[in-house]
């Protein structure tokens, strides 16, 4: 009859899912018995926790021992384990820590400095748009020399050239040089943008350079403040691009 | 060459010195020795016309020349053919690229008193027939003076308090009339607790007095700090 079955199932009414109303849509959706259940059984849950809680704290005895009382403390109303008197560390293994932090830091300071080296050594910062950093002094014979000093012709150039102190060519290069020397824009515009990129990466070195230079010192620093045995005087405190600075008491070695 | 060409090469105002625009941004001198270099600095070949040309990169950071010459001094006068005189040589490295310029036809003395670093410099000069290494004491002209001719310039980098009595020495031994002189001054090694243009000054004044005629002073930022070059001309001819 199983044929029948299915007719009849075909020919029955289908029974939709209910939804939330348009006009209830505020409420968000519309809650369902199984929804009521979980939300139930929390809620029963968070009540038989609170009722328990409540005997117990009837049932107390104010004159218990409690560990607790003697291996926590308040802080700002919360009650928090004490820092144990044993410390996890002895003196010789966080000397031993420290240094290694220290040489950790100075080995990649110094793979830092030697990529820097790498770079400078084929980036020689010629940039003629610069004011020149350096002063040029010309020694002439005469008072009147120097009044009638005419630099360009002096340096046997072209006057517009006087500010791109790495190469002033000769007026005698000038003459003879060909200019269109069939190098087209978009190579040179390559050639411009990987120098640029270039320049990026070693500013960017030297920078990280410095950092590490400074945080280097100020772990020295704190390694020899360790030592709490020799007399020191604070001069100046740290700063972000300075280690602190102290004083010690002169020791005589024998 | 795939890519079109990677490097620039332009004639600079002193003969035999180059700048290389490209991806470097370089000082560079014609390798006398293809395929070789001195002191690991960057090699730069270049092809034009089928001719493969190479060139060394001249660092003006550890180069107080090279710094000079990025700086804009007029005259360097070490040009291709020259005699050049070279006192405080140290490893070879600057005399490396001096001799690059002079060139087969040019000579170079390289003087330089430690043994440490002579050793090198000779090494440098066992594969530049052009530099003729001497270790021996600047301040003693007369040790090395058979091994001399007469020089067209005199470069010095020597360090020391006694800088330009060292270099006048040298230059009334073997430095030709209306020769040149070279010397690039680092202030703090002559007077530390001077200012650096005073000290410069001093150190002019002095070759005023050994008969070498300033010319020129330059200093070397941005490489160098309280660096100075000197260019002077020795027993100037009168002029007319």
């Amino acid at each position: 009859m199983s044929s029948w079955k299915k007719v009849s199932k075909a020919k029955s009414k289908q029974h939709r899912e209910r939804s939330q109303l348009e006009s209830r849509k505020w409420l968000g959706p519309l809650e369902k018995k199984k929804d009521y259940k979980k939300r139930a059984q929390e809620q029963h849950r968070k009540d038989a926790t609170i009722k328990y809680l409540r005997r117990k704290a009837e049932n107390r005895n104010p004159d218990e021992y409690y560990f607790n009382m003697v291996k926590t403390r308040k802080v700002d109303g919360q009650h928090q384990a004490k820092e144990s008197e044993e410390p996890e560390f002895t003196d010789t293994q966080v000397k031993i820590m420290e240094s290694q932090d220290i040489n950790y830091v100075n080995l990649m300071r110094s793979k830092e400095l030697k990529k820097i080296e790498k770079l400078k050594s084929s980036l020689h910062v010629i940039d003629s748009s610069q004011e020149p950093q350096n002063k040029h002094i010309i020694f002439v014979d005469s008072k009147k020399e120097a009044k009638n000093f005419d630099a360009a012709q002096h340096f046997d150039t072209h006057p517009s050239l006087m500010k791109r102190v790495y190469n002033r060519p000769t007026s005698k290069m000038l003459a003879q040089q060909d200019l269109a020397k069939n190098i087209d824009d978009r190579s040179l515009n390559k050639m411009s943008a990987q120098r640029e990129q270039q320049y990026k990466e070693l500013s960017k070195r030297i920078g990280r350079e410095k950092e590490l230079r400074i945080i280097s010192e100020k772990m020295e620093i704190s390694r020899h403040l360790l030592d709490k045995s020799s007399k020191r005087k604070k001069i100046s405190d740290g700063t972000k691009d300075q280690a602190p600075q102290y004083r010690w008491c002169f020791h005589r070695k024998r | 060459m795939a890519g079109g060409k990677q490097v620039i090469i332009e004639p600079h105002r002193h003969q035999g010195v180059f700048i290389a625009r490209g991806k470097e941004d370089a000082l560079v001198t014609k390798n006398m020795t293809p395929g070789e270099t001195v002191y690991g600095e960057k090699k730069i070949s270049v092809e034009e016309n089928e001719i493969k040309i190479e060139y060394r990169a001249w660092n003006p950071f550890r180069s107080k020349l090279a710094a000079a010459i990025l700086g804009g001094v007029d005259h360097i006068h070490i040009a291709p053919g020259s005699k050049v005189l070279y006192l405080g040589a140290a490893s070879g490295t600057t005399v490396s690229h001096v001799s690059d310029i002079v060139g087969p036809d040019g000579l170079v003395y390289a003087v330089e008193f430690s043994h440490r670093s002579g050793r090198d410099l000779i090494n440098v000069a066992k594969k530049r027939p052009n530099i003729i290494p001497i270790i021996e004491d600047a301040r003693h002209p007369h040790k090395y003076r058979m091994l001399m001719g007469m020089v067209d310039t005199i470069f010095a980098d020597v360090a020391q308090p006694d800088q330009a009595r060292i270099v006048a020495l040298n230059a009334h031994n073997f430095l030709k009339n209306g020769g040149h002189v070279v010397i690039s001054i680092k202030a703090n090694c002559i007077d530390s607790t001077a200012e650096p243009e005073a000290v410069f000054a001093d150190e002019v004044n002095k070759l005023k007095s050994e008969k070498i005629k300033p010319q020129e002073q330059l200093t070397l930022e941005p490489y160098e700090r309280d660096h100075a070059v000197v260019v002077g001309v020795y027993r100037a001819p009168p002029k007319k």
